[in-house]
């Protein structure tokens, strides 16, 4: 048993502000700079849902404050990538960083196996 | 000359059955796993050697393994992964863990397994779960087994089970857990349901005993439950798939001194979840001091339970008034044992919030009913007896006094929303407790005051 994601007014506008958040789109374009790109893992999406990086950069997925177990697992890559080499441990635990270097240009499809229908995000890599 | 050949030859046997990749036992390849001396040092680099689960165990000798355990994919199915000894003997501990670099997560964590039997282990001090065995969408992990486990102090779920079909954990036990010691979660339904067996189980001191979110078939037996914040909790939640949880039994169990407020500053167990949401200014908190919790549940059985000492309800049962799937409906509570003949109560045996229909209770020995001084319905709309007229219960997600947050749902409110929530304490109904198989009542411990914002 863990956190209902919908409850009472309150939580009405929280849904309403996560479909915000989740509207905010594309993450530092093209990843300039050396820091990986970041992505939230919370209860229940990604923050954001879409990234653009170039080609050997990477991102880095960080585990909030939230409840629920997730995690990050890609459901459809570039041809040639292995799934299981991008694919982190399920966890629960705050602040728990999953980090991967994208050598190969294409579409990176993720999802958390946990919630499939609701938590999806992109990673677009330019060659 | 002659016994020196023998003895070099007797060395080499000895060796050769010491460091042998595997040896053939009841037909399946062993992959010994010890600390020194076998081939394999650690449980991730036998279960990474195994070709078919079916023909493989992997035997773990006495020792603490700091390590995290992945499978994954159907290969495994049917593999045996066991400790040679009891569970006290064979650790997976989670303390300075890693997997692929990382901090381990999980003691075990199995994904798309069919028929994996995890034996005689004790996966402690994980950041999230002891031994984890699910499926991905699509994928399934039917009929697992966990037997003779122990699981303590992790993160979130002792043994943990989610989105699989049938199965068991039986004869093990979870103390210390941020969530519950035993879950089933998000179980597929089926026509022809194979049931999830959890018998002669020991849960107590975590946060909830057993906890299962829209889980269904399940069948809870002849375990001991206590000194949990609650202790057997079906529940239904719209953050997992295959609402609601449903066709549950809890039958022959001792629950009892569910009364741990995991709140308090110097408690060893903190809870991992932030509440069930807000209303208003207010965390929802999960309910203290409750034996049993049917959230949102259609079709349980509680039947021939010990159920006693319990600082808040006996057997609570309640809607979500802002999920229509979860409806509390058809639930029985039959021939139960409340209170210890007088000796050790509950402070009130049932508690109902009057929502759904076809809720019923019979037969259960010195029964007391909670009613709201504020309840806009009697009695016997609340409690009727078996089997339950249709006059009785709202038929929907909104129990007594939920408009107005009077009644009986006004009751849970003031649990639930209690701030700071320790003062859910504030609530209960305290007593000392006479013995119970010599154990100790976590009320009788001492975790700090419960600090209150000043006025």
């Amino acid at each position: 048993m863990r956190a209902l994601t919908r409850i009472g007014i309150l939580v009405a506008l929280a849904a309403l502000a996560v479909g915000v958040l989740a509207a905010t789109g594309v993450a530092n374009p093209l990843g300039k700079g050396s820091q990986p790109e970041k992505v939230k893992v919370l209860d229940d999406f990604f923050k954001p849902t879409n990234v653009k990086i170039k080609k050997n950069k990477k991102v880095t997925w960080k585990w909030g404050n939230d409840f629920n177990t997730h995690n990050v697992t890609l459901k459809k890559g570039p041809k040639g990538v292995k799934k299981s080499k991008f694919s982190s441990q399920t966890s629960s635990a705050e602040g728990f960083k999953f980090t991967k270097k994208f050598k190969k240009p294409g579409k990176y499809n993720f999802y958390c196996t946990i919630h499939p229908d609701v938590m999806k995000m992109t990673v677009k890599v330019k060659g | 000359m002659r016994f020196r050949l023998v003895a070099v030859l007797a060395v080499f046997v000895v060796g050769g059955a010491i460091f042998s990749a595997s040896a053939s036992a009841k037909g399946r390849d062993v992959f010994k796993v010890c600390k020194h001396g076998c081939k394999y040092s650690s449980v991730q680099k036998a279960v990474d050697k195994v070709k078919k689960g079916s023909k493989s165990m992997v035997k773990i000798k006495p020792g603490t393994y700091h390590e995290g355990v992945i499978m994954g994919g159907h290969k495994y199915d049917d593999l045996i992964i066991t400790g040679t000894k009891s569970a006290k003997k064979t650790i997976l501990d989670g303390k300075n863990a890693r997997i692929q670099g990382q901090p381990a997560q999980n003691g075990i964590d199995a994904v798309n397994v069919d028929g994996l039997k995890i034996k005689k282990l004790w996966a402690r001090n994980f950041p999230t779960n002891g031994l984890f065995v699910h499926a991905d969408p699509g994928d399934h992990c039917h009929g697992f087994a966990m037997d003779k486990d122990w699981a303590s102090f992790n993160g979130s779920y002792g043994l943990f089970a989610k989105h699989c079909t049938g199965g068991k954990i039986t004869n093990s036990k979870g103390w210390g857990q941020g969530d519950s010691a035993i879950y089933i979660g998000e179980t597929p339904p089926q026509d022809n349901p194979k049931w999830t067996d959890i018998g002669n189980d020991k849960m107590y001191e975590n946060v909830l005993g057993y906890s299962g979110t829209n889980s269904k078939y399940v069948d809870i037996h002849d375990s001991l439950v206590y000194n949990n914040g609650a202790g057997v909790v079906p529940n239904t939640l719209d953050s997992e798939k295959f609402q609601p949880n449903a066709d549950g039994k809890i039958r022959n169990n001792d629950i009892f001194w569910n009364n741990f407020n995991y709140f308090l500053p110097k408690s060893p167990v903190k809870t991992v979840s932030g509440g069930l949401g807000m209303i208003g200014d207010r965390t929802v908190n999960y309910p203290t001091g409750v034996g049993v919790v049917l959230f949102g549940s259609d079709g349980w059985l509680v039947k021939n339970n010990n159920i006693f000492g319990n600082f808040m309800w006996g057997a609570a049962s309640f809607s979500d008034p802002f999920n229509t799937a979860a409806v509390n409906m058809n639930n029985t509570f039959v021939d139960n044992k409340m209170g210890k003949n007088g000796t050790d109560k509950n402070q009130s045996d049932f508690f109902n919030d009057g929502s759904g229909k076809g809720n019923c209770f019979k037969g259960n020995a010195s029964s007391s009913f909670y009613v709201s001084p504020t309840a806009s319905h009697p009695q016997s709309f609340l409690y009727p007896n078996c089997p339950a007229p249709n006059s009785a219960g709202t038929g929907t997600n909104q129990g007594d006094g939920a408009n107005n947050l009077k009644g009986q749902v006004g009751a849970l409110a003031s649990l639930v929303l209690a701030d700071p929530a320790c003062s859910q304490q504030d609530l209960w109904l305290r007593h000392s407790h006479p013995d119970f198989k010599g154990l100790t009542p976590i009320d009788t411990k001492d975790f700090g005051k419960c600090k209150k914002p000043a006025p």
